[in-house]
C-alpha cells in the first residue's frame, strides 16, 4: 500500500521527455529522495506529484486515489519551494495561516496551530515580522511551517537547502529529519546533494534523464549501485572493465590475476567491477584479503582525515584510494593493495553506454 | 535643471504671478496681490466644469483598470512566447499622432463613418446613429488613448510576480479566484497605481479629446482653460483655474499614493 505511487509516468515538454516511464511507490511515514543532476526530471516528478505538471502518460496514486485530473488546490499534499515562495506582502503569521484561512479554519484554531508550526520549526515568537527580516535558513523554516501547518498526508521539499551555505544546511538537514520524525509525515526530498539523500532518506531514487535508475535504501544504493551513472554519481570509485570467469571470479582487464567476488556476481558476461576508493586497502604487508595485488605508488594527496593515493597495476590501471594517513606511503614505492570480494560489486554494461 | 527651470518653472512662475492678479493689463508688475480670481472661481460655471472632468478622469481610469488589468494578466502570465508581440502591438498605436488617432477614430464614429455605413447596409438601423458628440464619445476617445498608460505599468508589475507564489497558494489550497484576490491582486497593487496616476492626472486635463469627439455637455477643465485663455483672453481667472486644478490632482494623487502604498514595504 503506497501513499503515493507513479505507474509508467511520461511527461514531456516539446522534444524533450522530462519523464520517462517513471515508476514509483512511497510507504506512509517515509523520507523518500529524488537524486540526480540538474535537468534529470527530479523536480518534473515532483510537480506531477504536487499537481503543477499534469502526466502525458502514466497514472499517478494518491492513496487509492488515480490523481492525474486533481488541481493542486484539492490534493492534500504541502510542498516547500526550492526559492520558498513565501508571499512578501504578509506577515510570518500570514504566510504561515494561509493555508488554514483558506480551509476556513476558526480564528483561535488558526492562531494556536501557527504558534505550535513556528514551535516546531525552532521560531517562536516570529510571528509578527515580515519576510524580508528574515535570514535565509529563517525563511527556509517559514517555508516549511507554512506547508506543514495543514498536516498534509505528504509534504513535497523540492532542493528546499540549495540556497543555503554549508553549516546551516547541515544543521538544517537535521531539524528536518527531526520535524518529519515528530510529526510523521511522508516526506518527497528532491536533491542533487548525494551527501544529502544518504543522510536523510529511508529510500532514495537516483534520477537521470528522465529515468529511474535504482531505488533502494541509502546503503543498498551505495554498496550494491546497479548501474555505471549510480556508482559514479553517488561517491567515488574505481571501474574496472571485465567479464565473467569462473564461478566466483571476474577476469578484469589489466590485472594479473582474476578478481574474487561474490558468487552470482560473475554471471555477467561483460561488465565493470566498481569498488569504492574507502575499501581498498594499501601497505606493503598487506595479507589476508580476497584479493592482493602488487602496485606501485603514483601519487598521495594529503586531505586531513585520509590520504587520496593513486596506485597502479601493472603498467596502466590506476586505482584511487583513501587510506588512513597513518600509514606510511612514498611515491615510487612498491606496495600490495587489497580488497574483500564483499566490497567491490559487478555492474552490467549498459547497452546504451 | 536648467531645462526644468525653463521649461517647468519660469511658466509656473508667470501662471502663478498671472492668478494673484499681481501683472495687469499693460504687463506691469502689479506688487499687491489678490485672491479676486480665485473668489471668482465659484460664482462660474468652473466648479461644475471641474466635477464633470473629475467624473470623467475616473471612468476613464476605472475602465482603462477593468479593460488592462485581464490584458495585462493575460500577456504576462499566459503570453508565453508570443509576450513580447503582445506587448508591441499595445505599444505600436504609440507611434501614430496622437491627434491623428482620434481623428481615425472620428472617422469610425461619424454619422458617415464605418459603424453607420455598415449598419444601415445591413439594414439593422434606418436611421443613421448619433455617436459623436456627446458624453460616451469622449469616454471612449479617452480610454482608447490611455489604456497603454494603464496596460504598461499594470505589465511590469505582473511581470515581477513570482509565479511560483500562485503554485504555493494553489498547494495551500486556494483555487484560482482566492490565489488572485490574496496572491495576485495585493501583488500588483503598485502597478495598479501606477497605472491609475498615468490615466487619471492627464485625463482630468484632457482637452483635445472632448474638443474633437465632444459637444457642450462634455465641456472640460481643459477646454476651459483653453477657452479662457485664447478666446476670452482671461489670462488672471485662466491662471487661477489652472491653479486649482494643479492643486487639486496633487492632493487626490497624494492621497492615492498613500492608500496604494499602505502597510506595504518597497520590497517587490
Amino acid at each position: 500500500m503506497f501513499e503515493v505511487e507513479l505507474i509508467d509516468v511520461i511527461k514531456r515538454f516539446g522534444t524533450v521527455t522530462a519523464v520517462d516511464h517513471v515508476s514509483l511507490g512511497v510507504k506512509k511515514n517515509e523520507f523518500y529522495s529524488f537524486l540526480g543532476p540538474s535537468g534529470c526530471g527530479k523536480t518534473t516528478t515532483l510537480r506531477i506529484i504536487a499537481g503543477f505538471e499534469e502526466p502525458d502518460e502514466g497514472i499517478l496514486k494518491l492513496g487509492q486515489i488515480v490523481a492525474n485530473d486533481i488541481p493542486p488546490y484539492k490534493r492534500n499534499v504541502g510542498m516547500v519551494f526550492q526559492h520558498l515562495a513565501l508571499f512578501p506582502h504578509m506577515s510570518v503569521f500570514d504566510n504561515i495561516a494561509f493555508g488554514l484561512k483558506m480551509a476556513k479554519v476558526g480564528k483561535d484554531e488558526i492562531r494556536k496551530k501557527v504558534e505550535q508550526s513556528l514551535e516546531l520549526v525552532g521560531l517562536p515568537g516570529f510571528g509578527d515580522r515580515r519576510i524580508h527580516q528574515l535570514s535565509g535558513g529563517q525563511q527556509q523554516r517559514v517555508g516549511i511551517a507554512r506547508a506543514m501547518v495543514k498536516e498534509p498526508g505528504v509534504l513535497l521539499l523540492d532542493e528546499p537547502l540549495g540556497p543555503l551555505d554549508l553549516k546551516i544546511r547541515q544543521h538544517m538537514q537535521f531539524e528536518l529529519k527531526r520535524i518529519q520524525k515528530q510529526v510523521g509525515t511522508t516526506f518527497i526530498y528532491v536533491t542533487h546533494d548525494q551527501g544529502e539523500a544518504l543522510t536523510m532518506s529511508d529510500n532514495i531514487a537516483v534520477m537521470n534523464n528522465g529515468r529511474v535508475e535504482q531505488i533502494g535504501s541509502p546503503r543498498e544504493i551505495y554498496d550494491k549501485p546497479e548501474t555505471q551513472f549510480v556508482a559514479n554519481f553517488i561517491g567515488e570509485t574505481n571501474f574496472l572493465d571485465g567479464s565473467h570467469g569462473r564461478l566466483g571470479e571476474f577476469m578484469c582487464k589489466g590485472l594479473p590475476h582474476a578478481v574474487v567476488v561474490e558468487v552470482g556476481e560473475e554471471r555477467t558476461r561483460e561488465g565493470v567491477l566498481s569498488i569504492r576508493p574507502e575499501r581498498v586497502s594499501i601497505g606493503p604487508d598487506l595479507k589476508g584479503l580476497d584479493n592482493l595485488f602488487d602496485a606501485r605508488v603514483d601519487d598521495i594527496v594529503y586531505q586531513g582525515s585520509h590520504v587520496a593515493v593513486s596506485a597502479r597495476i601493472g603498467d596502466d590501471l590506476t586505482m584511487k584510494i583513501r587510506a588512513n594517513p597513518a600509514v606510511p606511503l612514498k611515491i615510487g614505492e612498491k606496495t600490495r593493495i587489497g580488497w574483500n570480494k564483499t566490497d567491490a560489486t559487478v555492474i552490467r554494461l549498459e547497452k546504451s553506454a | 535643471m536648467i531645462y526644468l527651470g525653463v521649461f517647468f518653472f519660469a511658466p509656473f512662475a508667470i501662471v502663478l504671478l498671472y492668478a494673484f492678479g499681481m501683472v495687469d493689463l499693460l504687463r506691469q508688475f502689479e506688487p499687491v496681490p489678490t485672491l479676486e480670481y480665485f473668489l471668482e472661481f465659484f460664482d462660474s460655471v468652473a466648479p461644475s466644469v471641474f466635477g464633470r472632468s473629475l467624473l470623467m478622469a475616473f471612468a476613464t481610469t476605472v475602465l482603462c483598470l477593468l479593460l488592462g488589468y485581464p490584458m495585462s494578466y493575460y500577456i504576462a502570465v499566459k503570453g508565453g512566447r508570443r509576450k513580447e508581440t503582445l506587448m508591441l502591438l499595445v505599444i505600436i498605436p504609440f507611434w501614430v499622432s496622437f491627434l491623428l488617432r482620434t481623428y481615425a477614430l472620428m472617422t469610425i464614429l461619424d454619422v458617415n463613418g464605418i459603424i453607420n455605413v455598415t449598419l444601415l447596409s445591413f439594414g439593422l438601423i434606418s436611421q443613421p446613429l448619433n455617436l459623436m458628440y456627446n458624453m460616451q464619445a469622449v469616454l471612449l476617445g479617452m480610454v482608447y488613448n490611455y489604456l497603454p498608460f494603464m496596460i504598461l505599468p499594470l505589465y511590469a508589475s505582473m511581470e515581477k510576480l513570482d509565479k511560483s507564489l500562485l503554485e504555493a497558494a494553489g498547494s495551500l489550497g486556494a483555487g484560482p479566484t482566492r490565489s488572485f484576490l490574496h496572491v495576485t491582486l495585493p501583488l500588483t497593487r503598485s502597478g495598479v497605481g501606477a497605472g491609475s496616476i498615468l490615466v487619471f492626472v492627464p485625463a482630468v486635463g484632457e482637452f483635445i479629446i472632448p474638443q474633437l469627439l465632444g459637444g457642450t455637455e462634455s465641456f472640460m477643465i481643459g477646454n476651459l482653460v483653453w477657452t479662457l485663455f485664447l478666446k476670452a483672453r482671461n489670462l488672471w481667472f485662466g491662471s487661477s483655474v489652472s491653479i486649482i486644478l494643479i492643486a487639486l490632482v496633487v492632493l487626490m494623487v497624494a492621497l492615492y499614493m498613500k492608500y496604494i502604498t499602505r502597510g506595504e514595504e518597497m520590497t517587490i
